[in-house]
This record gives C-alpha cells, structure tokens and sequence, in this order.
C-alpha cells in the first residue's frame, strides 16, 4: 500500500513538474520573441530612416546610416527594402537568398536565412513621398532557440534526478523516525513467542506510553494467568483431600462390611477423582496466551524422567532423540503436562525400553512416545481418547493420562493418534502445529 | 522408623497416622507449616510426608527452608497438586519422591518403603536385605534363605530400624528416637526386652552388645 502510494505520487509529481517547466520555459520563449519582435520593428524603422530622397527624387540608400551588423556578412541582422524602382539587400546577406514574408507583420514561421540560420521575419509597409516601401528585416533566432532547447532538455533530465533524490531523502528521514516502532514491533513479536517478557522502556518519547500500556497489558495477562491457575489448584486441593478420605475409608472399612457397597463407591469416587482431574488439566490449559515460559525439551524432560523414576521406581532404558537444544514455542507448564502424562503411561506399560522422538520441520512438532510394553488393541484405540476409559483396573487412570494428553494437544489445535509401535508396545504421536 | 507426617486435614491425618502405625513406624503428626520447619530439628525423623497446602507456610517453603539449613531427610510430597509442573518443582526444591491425592494407600507405603532404602543406600528389591536376613515389609516376616519366621509388631519395628543401619553402633536412646512417637513410654527396658526376643528367635549373634554403648547389628545366623 505504501508502496503503491509511493510510486504514484512519485509519478504524478514527474508529470506535472515536467509539465509546468515545459509550460514555463515555452512561455518564456514566446516573451524572449515577443521582445525580439519590438526591436525587429524598431530596426525597421531604422532602415526606413536610412533611405535620403536623392538629387532626382529617387530614394537612396545610406549605407552609413545602417547599423554595422548590416553590414558584415552573416551577422544574423538583414534586410531588403523594396521599392518600385529598387530592391536593396543587407550586404550582410551576400549572396545568399532570403524570401521575405509574404504579408506584412511579423512572419508566422521561421524564416530559412543564410549560413543554416533560422531568421524571426518582420514586413512593414510605408510611404514616402507618395511611394510605397516595403521594409523586411529579419534577425537569427537559432541561439535562443538552441538555448531554450538547452533548456528544455536538461529540465527532462535533472527533474526526475531531482525527484529521485528527493525521494530517497524521504524514505531515509521515514525510516529513521519509524526504525523505533519496527524495534517495537519486533519486540512485541518476540513477546508472542515468548523470548522475553516485557518491552524495553528505553525508547523514543512519542513511545514511551504505548510501549508501557503494552507492558501493563501483557503483566495483566500473565497476573490473570497464574490467578486462574492458584484459583484451580486450590479448587483441586479442596476436593482432593475428601476423595481420598472417601476412598480410604471406603477401602479400609466397607471392603469386609459390605463389598457391594464398596465397589459402588469406589467406582464413584474413581469417577469423581477422574473428572476433577481432567476438568482442572483442561483449566490449566494456556495454549494462545502468551507463552512466558517456553518448552526447552532436553531441559525440562529430564527432570520428568527423574520424577517418573522415582514415582514408578522401576529403572527403564529412555531415549530421546530428533533436537538440538531447541526451545519450542509451547507453554512450559503445558507441554510438562502433556509429556509427563504420556511419558507416565509408557513407564507403567514398558518393559523395558521407552522411546522419545522429535520431528521438527517449520510447519509443525511431531512428537512419538514408543514403549514395548503390551499396548492396546486397535478397537479401544479410540474409546481411550474419547472418554479417559480405563483399561486396566489393576493400573489406576491408564486412560485418563491419553485422554488429558489428548485435550492438550486439541486446544494446541494439533493431534494426538494411537498406533502399535515396532518397538511392539503402543506408539502415541502428537503433532502440533508451530505458530506461523 | 520414625515419620513426621504435615497434613492439615484432620480427616486425612486420621486414617494415615494409624495406617502408618499398623506398618511399623513411629508417627508424630503436624497441621501447620510454621511447626514443622521447627520440629523437625528436635527429633532424629527419618522421613517427612509433606502436604503442601498447609496453613502457616506452603509445604514448599517449609521444605526450602529445611535443605537451606542443610537438612537431607528423606521429604514424600503428599499433595492434591497434581500438574507436572508442580511436581517438578517439588523436585527441584529438594524432595525425594512425590504422591498425589487421591492416593491408594498401599502406595503411600510402598513409595515411603522405598525411600527409606534409598536413603539408606540400599538396592531397591522386594525385600529390604542385611545381613544373612531379608525382611518383607508388607508381611512383616524375616526371611532366612527358605525359612519365614514371624516378628510380632515391636520386633518387626526394631529390626526393620536395624536391618536399616547394618553394622553401626546405634545407642538405646537413638533407638528409642526412632522407634517411638512423642506419646509412647520410653522405656530402655523394653527395648532390652525386644533385642532379647530377636536373639531368641535369630540367635544370638544378630545383634551384638557394646556394653555401655548401645548395641550393632550384624545379620549374622548360625
């Protein structure tokens, strides 16, 4: 748009300068003519002075009365002075032919003179003595005109030079006054991504309050962020603790009492501990806020792993593979979530062997968590992600972790598929698209 | 092995303080955050089970402040906080392993069970070996090669605290710290008793006395 803005007032300003100077200099040819003209007539005037009534009555010619300029040849000042009985030439013409014009006044064109000369014509008619003389002068117009072409050629040349360099100037002076609001902007970008969390203040003045309300902004979102996720933590604290009272007291006292009983509220109450569990992991959820802290995976994972270690206390061979120390542009909080819950899934289920696999290319994050442990059939592939289902009562919440893992990677607006891994347990691949 | 249990709900502490009782431990039992980062430094404690939502002070606090003082007991972090990010930064604050509510109880057994042998530096196997003696915790047996010998509940306790300290010279107080919670009687005569039954039952040479000084495990059988 600026672009095209640009260009057009470039062009309009060529034309209508080349326009106006073109206008102007023809212009001032015509007065430069005009001027010219009026001494044509007084030079006429003056060869009519130089004609003396001889002894005879005759009209003669006084040399000596004529400008000098008549007088050598080609000076560019002629004339011929025509009379009933006589013609007189300038001697300044020599041999060379002049017509004059045909009418009195001055002639429309140019008139072809001697030496390639172009001559302003003038016809003037008088009478002296009861005899009409007619006086053409004629003077060179070709140095004017040269000079006017001159003229004319260098403005089509200088004037879009002058332009373009005006131009530049322009773009210059524009690029420095806005070079702090590109810094701005790249900074608010890199605020999206995450890679800072607050804009330099240290900007131009005009800035100074946009760049602080931004700042303000963004310290708000992050306050209602963590606002939001203490008020959930707390909400899970609070009905946390009495499920497990429940449950305990259900599996210690009703187990023997009443098994009938017992099974019901233990169903239950697994239920009610699943819900809260998959309703606060959705909460939490910051996908599309700003990420203040993003997902380092060789940092981050193996503190993860070191938790699982020791929450399962079983010691599996982990690999991990496809990064180089990249940061993804993923919530930290989130992602931890996401990876411990599949991660905790394949430490339950593994034999032995876990494998972690990265595939990064610009569009997308594809992530493959493989295990060698019995997997789960293709038909309850599905179920599992549907509905958190647990497969295993021996195991608690199988399902739940796919099924939170699953929520995550949709409000990423990525995928989350089960397949049977080669490694013969079950392969979880997550993609998620990268922000543009 | 003596446990100090920070938990704020009554209802919780109530069925846990006996539970742990039943296997075994001596349990002293804390609602609020500010006595805990106190009270842990007046008794040899073996292991901490920490709530983090505590009145007074967050768990976590509580529990920076105890490595900040240089303490290195055994922390299980029992918590309704179930995010990941929570339990990595229970972590990277310094506790050994971390339990979310609702739990099974059995887990919270097996998971102090095995961080009590980790932090004895022992081989995490079914069975807490020493000596030519493995201990099942959960049935609260000995095991000589093929032969199950059954421990009453105060036999069980003290040699699975033996069984836990192989070849150190532990003395009658340090014994009685870790055997019994602040409202048992404490009684050296009836830790004298219980070494004499443990060498009934496993012979003598067992459990060494250093006159004076207390006594030393050896786990040897005849």
């Amino acid at each position: 748009m600026g672009r095209r803005l640009a260009i057009s007032l470039f062009a309009s300003l060529l034309v209508a300068g080349l326009l106006i100077s073109q206008a102007a200099l023809w212009w001032l040819e015509q007065e430069q003519r005009g001027r010219l003209v009026e001494q044509l007539r007084a030079d006429a005037a003056g060869v009519l002075a130089a004609l003396e009534p001889g002894s005879d009555g005759a009209l003669t010619l006084r040399n000596e009365r004529l400008h000098p300029a008549y007088r050598r040849p080609y000076s560019g000042r002629y004339f011929i002075v025509d009379t009933p009985q006589a013609r007189w030439r300038s001697r300044s013409l020599w041999d060379a032919p002049l017509a004059p014009p045909v009418t009195p006044g001055v002639a429309s064109g140019l008139l072809e003179g001697p030496a390639e000369q172009l001559l302003l014509g003038y016809k003037e008619q008088y009478q002296v003595r009861g005899q009409p003389v007619i006086v053409s002068v004629a003077q060179d117009y070709s140095p004017v005109r040269q000079a006017y072409q001159r003229a004319r050629a260098a403005m089509l040349v200088f004037w879009p030079l002058i332009l373009a360099l005006l131009a530049l100037v322009q773009q210059w002076l524009l690029r420095r006054g806005l070079s702090p609001l590109r810094r701005a902007r790249a900074e608010i970008e890199q605020l999206r991504q995450g890679k800072r969390s607050a804009l330099t203040g240290n900007v131009v003045r005009e800035l100074q309050p946009l760049v602080a309300e931004i700042n303000r902004l963004q310290q708000h979102t992050e306050q209602q962020l963590q606002r939001s996720r203490h008020a959930m933590g707390d909400l899970g604290h609070a009905l946390k603790t009495p499920l497990a009272v429940l449950k305990n007291r259900c599996n210690q006292d009703l187990l023997l009492k009443d098994p009938d009983l017992h099974h019901l509220m233990n169903d239950q109450v697994s239920q009610m501990e699943g819900q809260v569990r998959r309703a606060l992991s959705r909460a939490r959820v910051a996908a599309g806020a700003t990420a203040a802290n993003r997902f380092c995976p060789e940092e981050d994972l193996p503190l993860v792993i070191m938790t699982l270690e020791r929450a399962h206390d079983r010691q599996l061979t982990f690999e991990m593979s496809g990064l180089n120390g990249e940061t993804l542009p993923f919530e930290r909080e989130d992602m931890l979530e996401l990876f411990g819950n599949l991660l905790d899934n394949a430490f339950k289920w593994a034999d032995s062997r876990i494998a972690l696999r990265f595939e990064l290319d610009e569009a997308q994050c594809v992530v493959v968590v493989e295990d060698d442990g019995p997997g789960i059939p293709a038909a309850r592939r599905d179920t599992v992600l549907q509905r958190g289902e647990r497969l295993d009562e021996r195991q608690q919440g199988y399902g739940l972790g796919l099924a939170i893992a699953h929520d995550l990677a949709v409000a990423y607006q990525g995928t989350l598929a089960l397949d049977r891994s080669e490694m013969g347990g079950l392969a979880v691949r997550v993609s998620l698209p990268l922000p543009s | 092995m003596r446990i100090l249990l920070v938990e704020d709900s009554v209802a919780l502490a109530d069925q846990l303080v006996p539970l742990l009782k039943e296997h075994g431990y001596a349990v002293d039992w804390l609602a609020d955050g500010r006595d805990a980062v106190v009270r842990v430094h007046d008794d040899p404690f073996d292991l901490v089970v920490l709530d983090l939502g505590l009145p007074g002070m967050d768990g976590l606090q509580v529990l920076k402040q105890w490595r900040q003082e240089g303490l290195s007991i055994p922390v299980l972090i029992l918590t309704a906080r179930d995010s990941w990010s929570e339990r990595i930064e229970g972590l990277r604050q310094g506790a050994d392993d971390y339990l979310t509510k609702p739990f099974h109880p059995d887990e919270l057994l097996l998971r102090i069970q095995a961080l009590l042998r980790r932090s004895h530096g022992n081989a995490n196997d079914e069975r807490l070996s020493a000596g030519m003696l493995k201990l099942d915790e959960s049935r609260q047996t000995v095991w000589h090669g093929e032969e199950e010998i059954a421990l009453t509940g105060a036999e069980f306790r003290m040699l699975r605290y033996f069984m836990h300290n192989p070849g150190r010279l532990l003395s009658k107080g340090q014994l009685a710290s870790h055997l019994y919670d602040n409202e048992s009687d404490r009684d050296s005569n009836v830790l004298e008793v219980h070494v004499n039954r443990l060498r009934r039952k496993l012979g003598k040479a067992v459990i060494e006395t250093r006159r004076g000084q207390g006594y030393v495990y050896t786990g040897q059988l005849p």
